[in-house]
């Protein structure tokens, strides 16, 4: 029983630090993109 | 009655601006799109301030309230990303064509005043509907706030944005959605962070929340599953309704016109990016604020009915004066921004889009270029949405919804096949267009104002985006591509020389590469808000 809530427990941690992360990275993945796409269409990197 | 007056001398703020700025307007390129010299601050205020509405305020709250508040800060990441995503992929290209609206755009892009024409049509029946929606909400806030009857209410708030709208066109919208931005952006944060801290703090709240009877499992990341409060049947529903919102919003935010068209007035490209970057964060921002604090409001009152009011409840029953008054003034300023934006962009279609198909000819040019039949049409337009909003049931809500998801069907496939394809024609924009509007309308209404009940999966946005792809394979098969539709497309994908200034170029990249620290901070206000808390309860 203490184990089942034990293991419960944890996955609603990781889920709670898997939506932090998610809320952090997309936006970064996003600008990261821009980046580069900015980069290639009006820098020297051609 | 210091509500009521600090809602009046906003309303008489936002006046002012507009005819200020209504002064200066001489051509129809200053009415219509504020002479493309607007600088990052103005596009994002603008961006953010047209997107959000009392849709976000009291709707999304009230989702957030009802027990959904880390599902929604699920759906947020994609829908923000629309801002970035849809000025690389659209928004830049639209500005680097300078037509004067998104219509001119597809119809010079497949050289067709038709389409242009239709266009226009979906801007006047999708974001009339959306106007009548916003009207809608904005009129019920005020009646509450101000204690007079709808009625009164409706004239008073029609009046007050489609008297600056009317005076100052783009110039006055991007003045006064600023300003508003401002004000929403302040109220959301130091509102909603009050309501958290006054609840105990982030750890007391968590521990409040989490042990809450009528909404178990509010801080899960699915939300409410069990109980009258459930939404969803199961983790997967809540997670797929998540995602296919946050990407039909994501194409909303990308391409609808009015989003996209805020590009028009940016004075380069790279305002234009910076401008879509920097809505993006501020949007993600403001909702961690917005969706923690609307669930926090629970703690102070579980049973506040309808539920999209609870961000105005706690305004006048929790928060401190100062702060109050800030969050109404805040509300009203939401609806107001999209109404202005909403507006003005219709009476652009009517002059611009509509008008000279009908006309089929050439008028003489008038005098001032435009400038007074724009403003014409503009306050006629505008009479005709007061007397529909008047007859109209109140369905803020519904009818917002409705109306902003057409956008995401019948323009999403042709906004970005346009850049990309030299093979779609005339035809074809025009099948896709009308294909996905139709459809999408039909199937939406029917789901929205019909009870028709569809699979999560089977979202009729979804289905209307295809058979809007469809529509553009089957009309772009019968007929041959517009030579001059591909010159103009291969125009528009040439980087322009004084786009690729190197202080311009830097400059950018400065931006982007603050979005290092933004997520750095974003993760830890999460961490600190959400994650700590829920963790110690």
């Amino acid at each position: 029983m203490v184990r089942c809530t034990l293991k419960e427990e944890s996955r609603h941690m990781t889920a709670a630090l898997g939506v932090v992360l998610y809320y952090a990275l997309v936006p970064l993945v996003v600008a990261t993109i821009a980046y580069v796409v900015v980069r290639r269409s009006y820098g020297g990197d051609k | 009655m210091i509500f009521a007056g600090a809602v009046s001398a906003s309303f008489l703020l936002y006046l002012a601006i507009g005819v200020i700025a209504g002064r200066k307007v001489r051509t129809k390129s200053d009415y219509f799109v504020a002479g493309r010299r607007a600088p990052t601050l103005l596009v994002t205020g603008s961006l953010v301030a047209s997107f959000l509405s009392t849709v976000a305020f009291m709707g999304e709250v009230g989702f957030a309230y009802d027990g959904y508040p880390i599902l929604m800060l699920v759906l947020t990441p994609l829908n923000a990303s629309g801002y970035v995503l849809g000025v690389l992929l659209f928004g830049r290209y639209l500005r680097r064509s300078e037509a004067l609206t998104v219509p001119e755009f597809f119809g010079r892009r497949f050289g067709s005043r038709g389409l242009q024409a239709v266009a226009g049509v979906t801007v006047v029946i999708g974001i009339g509907a959306y106007l009548i929606a916003v009207t809608q909400g904005a009129s019920l806030v005020i009646s509450g706030i101000l204690d007079i009857p709808f009625e009164v209410a409706l004239p008073l708030i029609w009046l007050v944005y489609t008297a600056f709208t009317f005076f100052s066109g783009s110039p006055g919208v991007l003045l006064t959605d600023t300003v508003m931005f401002f004000v929403f952006v302040t109220a959301g944060v130091a509102g909603m962070g009050y309501l958290i801290w006054s609840a105990g703090g982030p750890g007391a709240a968590a521990q409040r929340l989490t042990d809450l009877p009528a909404k178990p499992g509010m801080l899960s990341w699915h939300g409410v599953l069990e109980g009258d409060a459930a939404q969803f049947g199961s983790a997967a529903e809540a997670l797929i309704w998540a995602i296919t919102l946050g990407i039909v919003w994501m194409t909303i935010v990308a391409v609808s016109p009015w989003q996209s068209s805020r590009y028009l007035m940016a004075k380069d490209e790279h305002t234009a990016i910076r401008s879509g970057l920097t809505a993006m964060l501020t949007m993600l921002v403001l909702y961690v604020f917005l969706m923690l604090g609307g669930a926090a409001i629970n703690l102070f009152n579980p049973a506040v009915s309808p539920s999209e009011t609870a961000f105005i409840w706690a305004a006048e029953n929790v928060l401190p004066l100062g702060i109050g008054v800030l969050v109404i003034v805040g509300i009203a300023a939401a609806a107001l921004s999209s109404a202005s934006t909403f507006l003005s962009l219709i009476g652009f279609s009517v002059v611009h889009d509509i008008a000279p198909a009908l006309r089929r000819g050439t008028a003489a040019a008038a005098t001032d270029g435009g400038v007074r039949a724009s403003r014409v049409v503009m306050l006629a337009t505008g009479a005709v949405v007061l007397g529909i909003t008047f007859v109209a049931p109140p369905a803020v809500l519904t009818i917002g919804y409705f109306a902003a998801t057409l956008f995401a069907a019948s323009w999403g496939p042709i906004a970005v096949l346009s850049i990309y394809s030299d093979r779609v024609t005339r035809r074809g924009a025009i099948f896709g267009m009308v294909s996905g509007f139709v459809v999408a309308f039909a199937l939406q209404g029917l789901v929205e104002f019909g009870g028709l009940s569809m699979p999560v999966w089977a979202d009729p946005v979804l289905l209307s985006f295809v058979i809007s792809l469809l529509g553009v394979l089957v009309g772009s098969a019968t007929e041959r591509p517009d030579p001059a539709g591909i010159a103009f497309r291969r125009s528009l994908r040439q980087v322009p020389e004084a786009e690729r200034s190197r202080v311009k170029l830097r400059r950018t990249s400065r931006y982007l590469l603050g979005a290092v620290p933004c997520a750095v901070l974003l993760a830890g206000l999460l961490v600190f808000l959400y994650y700590v808390p829920v963790a110690q309860s």
